[in-house]
């Protein structure tokens, strides 16, 4: 099948959206637990920072990346016609 | 079928029936045990059931190997989530929380950080490339013969690793629990997974997942239910309950040691919510976090789960159920944790089990009201069951992955050349399968008794290291082809496996002697040391192999201490005090202080036997090379390295022009099932 236009630009989409998704699941992952010293200095729901991050907070977001990712994807698939019936 | 399926589910009851007489020692008192064995009769019971209703649906290949595609995004979602809920991460880390506090969360978001890496990168293009296997993803635009055997070597070693360190640790956790024969154990847990793998096939093993993993997260949320309710579901009148526990504090001073002695009972609580009082090797933990980050999207039961599902919205749409459920999982075991640690107080937890695996079920047994209630034992049955049926479930997929390799790319696609009827092929399969299970039940017996923790270290480790590189580039390289292929999976692997053998995992007999006879002998005094001041190392190399001097930590200056006894002049004491005490109160501490003096006393004997002439390791080195206990850090890089310098060296036009075809397939899946045309 040869590669259209359409699917070249599917395509970077793609890789530009994991991209990102992929720096935010970074900076909520290392700097968080580098600086939890510091973050447990702020206070967030009555729990020192830091701890809140790990034990809850990277988790949920690293939930809503990916739901964010299923749901860019989705329509991404639609509005290039390469969704699957 | 049918009947052999009723023998398999009659052997295995008589089994676990057997496993009660035998019965030593465990967390479940003697008389609650058929409690738990009536738990675990009813899960064996609905499992089988399903295994019966799905061996009567598993005809094709399509059907053994991906449940003929008919799962739904949702199913597939709990299905991953008890693919990767192993019993580690539902006993260990409520454990490592209850003694550790924050470090114990590493381990949490650590694994699940992984996930991320799986969904975005690997996991929708193989769902739309691959059919079966990692082999067909990698054999698409590569010579399909050799890169399929080379794959179908990897993801043996991996599974066979993760699979002896599922099979110790489940016989080891079972028999904690409910004091069965670790031998005992093992076949049960075997003969049960291999009913559901041979006659389930995908199907049966996925519905075992989904079961399991819903039973978990009830157990999980009931008991969360019972910790947290007393504090009106407040979060932070709940935690400074745990910080302000005076157990959770003598943990924390207890960890500290000297440092703790200026610390006031607050600031030894706070403490507990701060890293540090695990994990100690910055370089070694980032190692570590490397293997399992990446290793995860390389583990091939992971991977074998996407070929499940009928589209890539679905796939997607399970990546978020599973991660949902995960995450979901583990802030409970932040309760559970933390709970343990200030209602069952980690001495006791240590006591039982010094990994901390029995916080869950301790807390569970105390919720219920404790040893002696009726209860308390129903509670803990219902766990340690939902434990038993953690390992098997696991031990299963991992088994279907192995079996997989094996029967659909070396004997179907490699030795007949892709010329198999489809009930060859699922005759292929269950073969495999039975193959692999009886490895995995043989292996688990003879590594009895053995440290398997570096196994799962290298299982992960050489899945990063072999699996990901190859299948990564061969999805996103236009030039990667089946040299790189082979060149990366090879040297990934070897270099993983090399740097362990040569690593602190391994036992070094000079260092167990050392330490037994410390035990024995006790310690001297020592003099007042001044303190001294970190020393820079020779550069980072050194921090890795021990060629050169590593960098070394300031220490505190150290005040003269009086010798310590070793437990050779304790049992003398220890003695004379019994015959000399008069009261009966007095007699029992004493007598059960002399027992924990023995029994150590008695393990440091049997180490100084056991290694005793020997100086060196199993390869022959009297101290590790390689001072990281996880390679990830070196051999990640190097197999990505040789993918690379594979391809550009082998040069394959086909692979290239290929390129264009495998791009608009990972993007779209058009045509998924029909992958193998080419």
């Amino acid at each position: 099948m040869p590669l259209s236009k359409k699917h070249q630009e599917y395509w970077n989409k793609n890789l530009r959206m994991t991209a990102v998704l992929l720096l935010v699941w970074f900076l909520a992952t290392f700097p968080v637990i580098w600086f939890v010293r510091d973050l447990n200095s702020l206070s967030f729901l009555g729990f020192p920072l830091g701890f809140y991050m790990a034990a809850q907070g990277s988790l949920i977001v690293y939930v809503a990346v990916v739901w964010f990712y299923a749901r860019y994807m989705n329509k991404l698939d639609k509005n290039h016609g390469v969704a699957e019936e | 079928m049918t009947k052999t399926l009723n023998k398999f589910a009659l052997s295995a009851a008589a089994l676990l029936a057997s496993g009660s007489a035998l019965a030593a020692t465990g967390a479940v008192a003697d008389e609650f045990k058929w409690m738990t064995f009536a738990v675990f009769g009813v899960i064996i019971a609905i499992t089988m059931g399903i295994t019966y209703w799905a061996a009567k649906h598993t005809h094709t290949t399509s059907e053994f190997y991906a449940a003929g595609r008919s799962v739904s995004g949702v199913q597939n979602g709990w299905a991953i989530a008890g693919d990767y809920l192993s019993a580690a991460s539902f006993l260990g880390i409520a454990g490592l929380i209850s003694l550790y506090g924050y470090d114990g969360f590493m381990y949490s978001v650590g694994w699940l950080v992984a996930y991320i890496t799986v969904l975005l990168v690997i996991a929708e293009p193989c769902r739309n490339i691959g059919k079966f296997t990692m082999g067909d993803i990698l054999a698409f635009r590569n010579e399909p013969k050799k890169v399929k055997t080379v794959a179908a070597l990897s993801t043996i070693t991996v599974s066979t690793f993760y699979l002896t360190a599922q099979m110790v640790g489940g016989g080891v956790l079972i028999k904690t629990l409910i004091g069965i024969d670790y031998e005992i154990s093992v076949i049960g847990v075997g003969i049960l997974m291999l009913a559901y793998v041979v006659f389930g096939g995908m199907k049966a093993t996925t519905w075992v997942q989904i079961i399991k993993a819903s039973l978990l997260v009830t157990a999980s949320i009931l008991l969360v239910m019972f910790v947290w309710m007393p504090y009106g579901f407040s979060l932070p009148d709940y935690l400074s309950a745990v910080v302000g526990d005076s157990k959770v504090q003598a943990q924390v001073a207890k960890l500290l040691g000297d440092k703790a002695t200026t610390m006031t009972a607050a600031e030894l609580g706070q403490r507990f919510l701060e890293p540090g009082l695990f994990l100690k090797s910055p370089i070694d933990q980032i190692s570590l976090g490397m293997a399992l980050v990446l290793g995860t999207a390389g583990m091939p039961h992971i991977l074998m789960r996407f070929f499940t599902v009928p589209t890539a919205q679905a796939a997607r749409l399970s990546v978020i159920w599973a991660m949902a459920i995960i995450g979901g999982f583990y802030v409970l075991t932040l309760f559970l944790g933390t709970g343990a640690a200030m209602l069952v107080g980690p001495a006791k937890i240590a006591s039982i089990d010094p990994g901390g695996n029995m916080a869950g079920p301790l807390l569970a047994q105390y919720l219920g009201g404790g040893a002696d209630s009726m209860l308390g034992n129903f509670f803990l049955a219902f766990v340690a069951a939902v434990a038993f049926a953690t390992i098997v479930a696991v031990v299963a997929g991992l088994v279907l992955a192995a079996a997989s390799a094996m029967a659909h790319d070396i004997y179907v696609g490699v030795i007949r050349g892709d010329h198999a009827t489809p009930q060859e092929q699922v005759v292929a399969a269950r073969v495999a399968s039975v193959i692999v299970g009886i490895m995995a039940i043989t292996v688990g017996i003879m590594a009895k008794g053995q440290n398997v923790a570096h196994l799962v270290a290298l299982a992960f480790a050489v899945a990063a290291s072999s699996n990901l590189p190859a299948v990564f580039l061969t999805l996103y390289w236009k030039k990667c082809n089946t040299g790189g292929i082979i060149a990366g999976m090879l040297v990934g692997a070897i270099t993983a496996i090399a740097l362990v053998m040569v690593s602190p995992n391994m036992t070094y007999p000079q260092a167990v002697i050392k330490a037994a006879k410390k035990v024995i002998e006790g310690e001297p005094a020592s003099e007042a040391k001044p303190a001294v001041e970190a020393k820079p190392g020779e550069g980072f190399a050194c921090e890795l192999f021990a060629v050169c001097k590593k960098a070394e930590p300031a220490k505190h200056a150290e005040l003269a201490k009086p010798a310590k006894p070793g437990t050779r002049e304790k049992l003398v004491t220890l003695q004379a005090k019994l015959d000399a005490a008069t009261d009966e109160a007095e007699k029992k501490t004493i007598q059960g202080d002399l027992e924990k003096v023995k029994k150590a006393h008695d393990k440091a004997e049997g180490d100084l036997k056991k290694f005793e002439g020997q100086t060196t390791s199993m390869v022959g080195l009297e101290k590790p090379f390689f001072l990281l206990k996880n390679p990830g850090l070196i051999s990640i890089p190097l197999g990505f390295l040789a993918v690379i310098i594979g391809s550009l060296l082998y040069r394959d036009q086909r692979a290239e022009d290929m390129w264009d075809e495998l791009y608009v397939r990972q993007n779209t899946g058009i045509h998924a099932e029909a992958a193998s045309a080419h």
